[in-house]
């Protein structure tokens, strides 16, 4: 029963830190990010097990992980409240070439990262050519390019 | 049944079909930056010593007339822990009495210097050492917390009591 309340509790803390954390942190992962997630995973992987390094131990603890995100995945699913509290809301940055600089800084999103995806996923060049960038619940940034041939 | 895709995700008026509710995203940011301010509260006492493992209010120093030992106040479990105990009279030997509370709570590691004797008794155990020289005297135990909440225990130093509590985190 130690295995479950334990696992159980990791999960929760997991899930708060990482919604703390911001999409914007975990979405676009540097190198310096993935060794931050390895010793975080590293350091709940060892305390999931206490002392106990059973098969029985290790199995129940796995089980428990798995149930619990498949449980929560269910009440996401039934409430959409529930979904938005712990996967959030997309967040418009930019809206008909306007840019939202209030929810950039609170976003924690700059116009470099904005222009990186509209270079990568659109090819564009300067700012003025995105009409809508979205910053997605995964955390990634979403860009509509302004219509070139529409009349300003 | 099928319904027109306007009817799922509302229409915003510059065009754009997204269902962003910015007043819940604000107490989203909200509560997010809370969250970050309980973390650096978290960490503050945790540098305090307030989550165990050490740190500036992390130990406290109980003196008797026989000697003195140090405890945590707050420890972790299964977290090794060391209680540094002194003798301050000049004796052939000290006996330290750790009662059943204690043996219950704390799993006893080592014993620096080992004990020359140890003897069961009715609440607990005697370990006995010798000494030489004049006091004082010193000895470590090494401990890890069993159970986690709050632990109330005693020893005695030379035959002095010493009661102590320590909050044991799980």
């Amino acid at each position: 029963m130690d295995s479950v309340f334990r696992a159980l509790l990791v999960y929760l803390v997991l899930l708060v830190v990482t919604r703390a954390a911001g999409r914007r942190t975990l979405a676009q992962i540097t190198v310096f990010d993935f060794v931050l997630l390895t010793v975080i995973a590293e350091t709940s992987g060892q305390v999931l097990p206490g002392d106990d390094y059973s098969l029985t131990g290790t199995v129940i603890v796995i089980l428990t992980l798995v149930i619990v995100d498949v449980l929560l995945a269910y009440a996401k699913a039934l409430s959409p409240r529930l979904n938005r509290i712990i996967d959030g809301v997309p967040t418009v940055l930019i809206a008909t070439g306007k840019i939202d600089h209030d929810a950039l800084r609170r976003a924690r999103v700059n116009l470099t990262d904005v222009m990186e995806s509209a270079r990568d996923k659109h090819g564009l060049r300067r700012l003025d050519q995105i009409d809508f960038a979205v910053l997605e619940v995964g955390g990634a940034i979403s860009i509509i390019a302004k219509d070139e041939k529409a009349p300003p | 049944m099928t319904t027109p895709a306007t009817d799922q995700i509302p229409l915003r008026p510059d065009g754009l079909q997204l269902d962003e509710d910015r007043p819940f995203q604000r107490k989203l940011w909200r509560a997010q930056r809370l969250l970050w301010a309980s973390f650096a509260f978290v960490l503050l006492l945790a540098a305090l010593g307030l989550t165990g493992r050490g740190g500036w209010l992390g130990q406290r120093l109980v003196q008797i007339e026989s000697g003195t030992v140090t405890f945590p106040r707050i420890a972790r479990r299964d977290a090794p822990e060391t209680l540094p105990v002194t003798f301050t009279q000049d004796q052939t030997f000290h006996e330290l009495f750790l009662g059943t509370a204690f043996l219950r709570d704390f799993r006893i590691e080592t014993v620096t210097p080992a004990p020359r004797s140890q003897m069961q008794t009715q609440d607990g155990v005697i370990l006995r050492f010798a000494a030489d020289g004049p006091a004082p005297h010193h000895l470590f135990l090494h401990v890890s917390p069993q159970t986690a909440g709050l632990t109330r225990f005693y020893l005695a130093l030379d035959g002095l009591p010493v009661s102590a509590s320590v909050l044991t985190l799980p």
